[in-house]
């Protein structure tokens, strides 16, 4: 997967242009340029933005955003993530083909969405058919009702000849496994169901982050519904993020409702857990005001731990708020966001632009794994993904058991921005005299990597290009 | 169906009684002497002394491999058929590696069950 895989804003534009039944002449006529300069801009050859932007997007009847959309930024990179998985040679970059067949596009990766999905689930049901021994038990019932079933009644048709007891005998053996095969069997489709409802479960967790990323993860009109609230009391910081999640539950309730209004979602409970996102979205945004956090952000040097300590916060809500410090004139740097448990299940990824998590995976190389075994320190990493470095900061979090002789619930956090913005960052300041040497070389996923001499590889890889 | 051999005794190893009462049946209608018993504790005490062990691998008391293993290890040892509900390779494989002469998966036939205990009764 490439780092931050752009649709061009020319190929946006030429495909919008044609759609409007528009020639090249007559857009670049409308919008006061020369066609060879429209020409230029359709190839890719000349940036634009601006007024010029918005006058092509007037002319063509489209909102200016839709040519910089960054849902179509996402659908680029997870297609190109995906023909690595398939192809060494891919015969039209995912770039070119969101740009001028979006709708394919999307289509392309709903349907291996489903299949992964699907593939996921039927890996899952025959893992749990070979170790749990419920199933291991029906199965083996299911098998042993069918035996006698078909044994006993190929004895009735088989043997006409049978005396009046062996054939009641039998005759009752029948109905008696008849009626004991139909209840293992619905017992074990409840079994059954409960597993795939949990794993629908996590199809609306992923297809909630994507929403949350495809909006960039800024709320403008949650952060106003909030902003004149009260501040939240508490103890400790889950105190006071409970706090504040109970104050803003009515007037944040309008502009949730509104936010979530003009999106679709497909799978089952996707739509209450975005509500709950953004209903915990508008609590982090009262315990963390705008304004005030991105200040103290900035002057603190994206400091987590002085900024848990300031806003009363925990690690993971300071991250999380990080990342959604994206209000236009007032951004700070472009934080991706990741969280994972010890097994490395992903329980939320939140892309940016610049940095892709990926569908599927992780590098084992990262950061947040070393964080599991240095619980309470904060760590950092200079990481170089094919060519493009990144600075990932990580910190393994512990939720306490609820009750005695129940296990901690483990997870690590890592935050991924561009090594650009390192030298803002007090996470940065390590790796200023000896970058080079520091570096650590690492990929994506495997499927995608190209670094074939790694030791922690797990499938094969692709070929350097 | 031919009817087996005089004087050839089977151990059906089974703790499905219906499953049980069928293999029984068949046999008694062929002309073959079947005792039956329904765990693998009791099967290890006497398997030694039948022509053909016809066993269930999921058991009570002892596995039927174990059964299979006991059985196949006796000074004058029976030929063992092996009844499962699995079908997987590893335990095929276990099965041959025992010197486990048959083994039939569930659900089966009664006519092909009954070909192969005649087979195995068949002096070689």
């Amino acid at each position: 997967m490439a780092a931050g895989t752009r649709v061009p804003i020319g190929d946006r534009i030429r495909t919008h242009r044609r759609s409007a039944g528009l020639t090249q002449r007559a857009l670049a006529e409308a919008v006061g340029v020369s066609p060879t300069y429209l020409s230029l801009i359709e190839s890719n050859k000349r940036q634009i933005g601006g007024r010029l932007l918005h006058q092509i997007a007037g002319e063509l009847g489209v909102a200016s955003d839709t040519f910089t959309a960054l849902s179509d930024d996402r659908l680029a990179a997870e297609l190109d993530e995906l023909s690595h998985r398939f192809s060494e040679d891919v015969p039209q970059s995912a770039a070119e083909l969101v740009a001028f067949s979006p709708g394919w596009a999307r289509i392309l990766l709903e349907l291996y969405d489903r299949s992964r999905n699907a593939e996921a689930q039927s890996d899952h049901l025959a893992d749990r058919f070979a170790r749990d021994p419920r199933l291991i038990s029906y199965a083996h019932d299911i098998l042993s009702r069918i035996t006698s079933i078909r044994s006993v009644a190929e004895i009735l048709c088989d043997f006409e000849a049978l005396n009046a007891d062996h054939r009641r005998r039998f005759t009752e053996t029948v109905a008696s496994e008849s009626t004991r095969l139909s209840h293992v069997t619905r017992e074990m489709i409840e079994a059954l169901h409960a597993a795939t409802t949990a794993d629908a479960a996590g199809a609306a967790v992923r297809e909630v982050d994507v929403f949350l990323q495809d909006r960039g993860y800024y709320f403008p009109a949650i952060e106003a519904a909030v902003e004149k609230l009260s501040p939240p009391e508490g103890a400790s910081p889950s105190a006071r993020f409970h706090d504040a999640f109970q104050r803003v539950a009515d007037p944040a309730a309008r502009a949730i409702a509104l936010e979530l209004s003009d999106h679709e979602f497909r799978t089952q409970g996707a739509a209450e857990r975005a509500s709950g996102a953004l209903q915990r979205y508008a609590a982090g945004a009262l315990l963390m005001p705008y304004e005030e956090f991105a200040a103290e952000a900035a002057y603190a040097r994206y400091d987590l731990d002085q900024l848990c300590e300031r806003f009363g916060a925990s690690f993971e809500q300071v991250a999380h708020r990080l990342t959604s410090l994206r209000r236009p004139g007032a951004e700070g740097p472009l934080f991706a966001f990741l969280r994972v448990d010890p097994a490395g299940t992903v329980s939320k990824r939140l892309s940016t632009h610049e940095f892709r998590f990926p569908l599927f995976g992780s590098c084992p190389l990262w950061v947040v794994f070393e964080a599991f075994n240095q619980p309470g320190r904060t760590l950092s990493q200079l990481v170089d993904l094919e060519g493009k470095r990144f600075l990932f900061i990580a910190r393994a979090i512990e939720k306490a058991p609820r009750r005695h002789a129940q296990p901690a619930t483990r997870f690590a956090v890592m935050l991924a921005t561009a090594s650009e913005t390192a030298d803002d960052i007090v996470y940065g300041d390590g790796f200023h005299a000896a970058r080079d040497s520091l570096v650590t070389v690492a990929g994506y996923e495997c499927h995608s990597c190209t670094q074939v001499s790694c030791t922690q590889r797990a499938h094969g890889g692709r070929r350097a290009s | 169906m031919s009817v087996a051999p005089n004087g050839r005794k089977i151990l059906i190893v089974e703790d499905e009684p219906h499953i049980a009462e069928a293999i029984s049946f068949l046999c008694e209608r062929d002309g073959i002497d079947a005792d039956v018993v329904d765990n693998g504790a009791a099967a290890l005490e006497c398997v030694g002394r039948y022509d053909l062990v016809v066993l269930d691998i999921m058991l009570p008391g002892a596995t039927g491999f174990a059964v299979a293993e006991a059985a196949l290890a006796a000074p004058q040892p029976p030929k063992v058929c092996v009844l499962t509900a699995k079908g997987q390779p590893g335990d095929r494989a276990r099965m041959s590696r025992i010197g486990v002469n048959a083994f039939i998966t569930k659900p089966f036939s009664n006519r092909d069950l009954m070909a192969t205990i005649h087979q195995l009764l068949t002096p070689t």
